[in-house]
């Protein structure tokens, strides 16, 4: 069975790249074994360190909209202008068709 | 009578009688009328083997309506098609196989997914109407009745979504389907009676024959491709694609996926094997790269801030669909030949996976929801200790959208980058750099749903049932070995459908030809 497929300039073969990758998850786990085995478990060792601040178990939660923050700050201006021209109102989604419409007919040379 | 000859006319008839037999099968009890509608869908898919194998051996079929023998396609006497004919290429039969698949998984986890809700006999027979209606797009050579099968889908899907009377969102998301689904096809109809009333034809093959480059024709092909768009959910009309995704059942929306691909089918029929031979499409592929593109950006930021899970996968649809585009508008633009062939390859393979890998998505989600009552992602987190299965599903799921090796959306989308670097290098950079944005939003979803501390509130959930489990484990299967033996998919699927759009001349010579 031919397992690669060809992909114009090249191909692509995903056996070639599952041998690949078992080799690095090898070399990944000679690495760890050459770690420090002398940590002790179930102690303040294994918990994540959280600039020394105990906080309660629920408060370790970080929730969907905290994540990435920082990259939804920096695009802040796009994304006001996205949420202007996502309204949900129909007839703006009636808008856009038109527009394309529009823009067909004048890439078509028809207007 | 002679199933193989029949099998055309049988893959729309049989679902079309279970869907109006299941609310009386539906008296004898629940899990009667759930074996029944499993019945009718194993026995619409032995079908589609059937056709599938007439195909792959015998080439192009043809199937008249109505004709004393199903062959003939244009009587002796009248020099045109005058009924309603199924033309059967390469391109129905993949798409076919896309819906059944889908339609089968659908009902398999609804058995447990709407066990305990009201109307679940008109729910499968809904299901079963939407199938009807892709299938008879994907399999017509009819313009008219194209339109008819895009309305009994339309219709179907509407109702679907609606299917959550209690919710008053399924409701609005269910009426703007209706609108937008009811004004693409109003145009669609106007482009249909343009070129009727030029060529006095409805038959495909006819009027890509007689197609003569007129100014009638381009508003017919504007016309055409923007109702069609719209349909396929590309930006910027894209809008009702979350709205709908995100508020049905996630059962219905692995349907209606299929559906709204039925419509890309459309568009691709369109583009290639009606207006392909006549007229001259540079521009209209600029104008499909370009939405593609817009698609491919949109789809994947507007990801990265919903709270919604079933809308963040809803908007992550939208850039798949992209990715899907910017195979075929490259392939428009460089010809069907070379880079353009491997464009076309790439387009058409991702149909398959992202069907699989939105619909995985999509399963996943609504496992999450069945289990938590919860949609918002704010308020879910460390499920991966409840929902093990769920959570090796999901992840599958999102490996294979954001196309990383060895899952199938990898091989279809590097034949999608090779291409497309060829048009332009930028275009293509712009691509992955998407794919890789798509995926560090994945991860956030991820992180946020299964792991991290669990959230007190959720502790008591359980793993779904099992129907709803091997549901998830087969289309993760079917990812896994697309993944795995891409080479294969290509060569048995794939380039069947390829070559039926390259070749237009076979197309128009079947039904043309005569017997």
């Amino acid at each position: 069975m031919d397992f690669t497929l060809p992909t114009g300039s090249g191909f692509w073969n995903p056996i070639a790249w599952l041998i690949a990758f078992i080799v690095s998850l090898l070399i990944v786990y000679i690495i760890r074994s050459f770690g420090r085995r002398d940590y002790k478990k179930d102690t303040e060792q294994v918990k994540p360190f959280l600039s020394g601040n105990v906080e309660e178990p629920d408060k370790l939660m970080l929730k969907s909209e905290n994540l990435y923050w920082g990259f939804k700050e920096s695009m802040k201006g796009y994304y006001q202008m996205m949420k202007k021209l996502h309204t949900g109102d129909l007839r703006d989604y009636v808008l856009w068709f038109i527009i394309v419409i529009i823009l067909l007919f004048v890439v078509v040379g028809v207007i | 009578m002679n199933i193989a000859t029949h099998s055309p006319a049988l893959i729309i008839a049989i679902p079309l009688l279970g869907a109006f037999l299941t609310p009386l099968i539906g008296k004898l009890g629940r899990r009667v009328r759930d074996a029944f509608v499993l019945i009718i869908l194993i026995l619409t898919s032995i079908i589609g083997i059937i056709l599938a194998q007439q195909d792959y051996s015998e080439g192009i079929i043809k199937y008249t309506f109505g004709a004393k023998i199903p062959s003939l396609t244009s009587p002796s006497t009248i020099s045109i098609p005058v009924r309603i004919i199924f033309e059967i290429d390469g391109m129905s039969i993949f798409m076919a196989m896309i819906s059944l698949l889908l339609a089968f998984f659908a009902v398999l986890y609804s058995t447990s997914f709407i066990k305990d809700e009201n109307g679940s006999d008109r729910y499968y027979t809904l299901l079963l109407l939407l199938l009807v209606g892709m299938l008879g797009m994907e399999l017509t050579g009819d313009m008219f009745n194209f339109f008819v099968f895009i309305e009994i889908a339309s219709i179907s899907a509407s109702a679907l979504i609606a299917f959550s009377v209690d919710r008053g969102e399924s409701l609005e998301a269910a009426i703007k389907y209706l609108a937008i689904s009811s004004i693409g096809a109003l145009f669609l109809l106007f482009a249909i009676g343009l070129l009727y009333g030029q060529y006095d034809a409805l038959n495909m093959a006819m009027i890509a024959n007689s197609l003569s480059n007129t100014y009638i024709d381009k508003i017919a092909l504007i016309l055409l491709i923007g109702s069609l768009a719209m349909k396929s959910g590309i930006a910027p009309m894209h809008m009702w694609m979350p709205d709908a995704y995100g508020e049905a059942p996630s059962s219905v929306t692995f349907a209606i996926i299929a559906a709204t691909q039925a419509s890309l089918y459309g568009l691709i029929r369109v583009c290639f094997t009606i207006y392909g031979k006549a007229f001259d499409m540079q521009a209209i592929a600029g104008v499909l790269v370009a939405l593609a593109f817009a698609s491919i950006f949109i789809g994947a930021t507007m990801t990265l801030i919903q709270s919604s899970l079933t809308r963040a996968i809803a908007y992550a649809a939208v850039a798949e669909m992209g990715y899907i585009l910017l195979g075929i508008g490259t392939a428009l633009f460089l010809g069907v030949e070379g880079h353009g062939a491997v464009a076309l390859k790439g387009g058409i393979f991702h149909i398959f996976n992202d069907a699989l890998d939105m619909g995985l998505l999509f399963l996943a989600a609504g496992s999450i929801i069945y289990a938590t009552k919860e949609r918002d992602m704010n308020n879910l987190g460390g499920l991966a200790r409840r929902m093990r299965f769920t959570t090796i599903f999901f992840l599958i799921g999102l490996l294979a959208a954001s196309g990383m090796p060895p899952m199938n959306g990898f091989a279809s989308k590097i034949l999608i980058y090779e291409s497309t670097y060829a048009l332009n290098p930028i275009l293509a950079i712009i691509a992955i750099l998407s794919s890789i944005l798509m995926l560090a939003i994945f991860v956030r979803i991820f992180y946020s749903v299964f792991l991290g501390p669990e959230n007190p509130n959720l502790k008591d959930i359980k793993e779904v049932p099992k129907p709803m489990l091997i549901s998830m484990a087969c289309i993760s299967l079917i990812i896994v070995l697309f993944g795995i033996f891409p080479s294969l998919v290509v060569n048995s699927i794939v380039n069947p459908a390829v070559h039926a759009l390259s070749n237009v001349d076979a197309y128009i010579g079947s039904i043309l030809g005569g017997v």
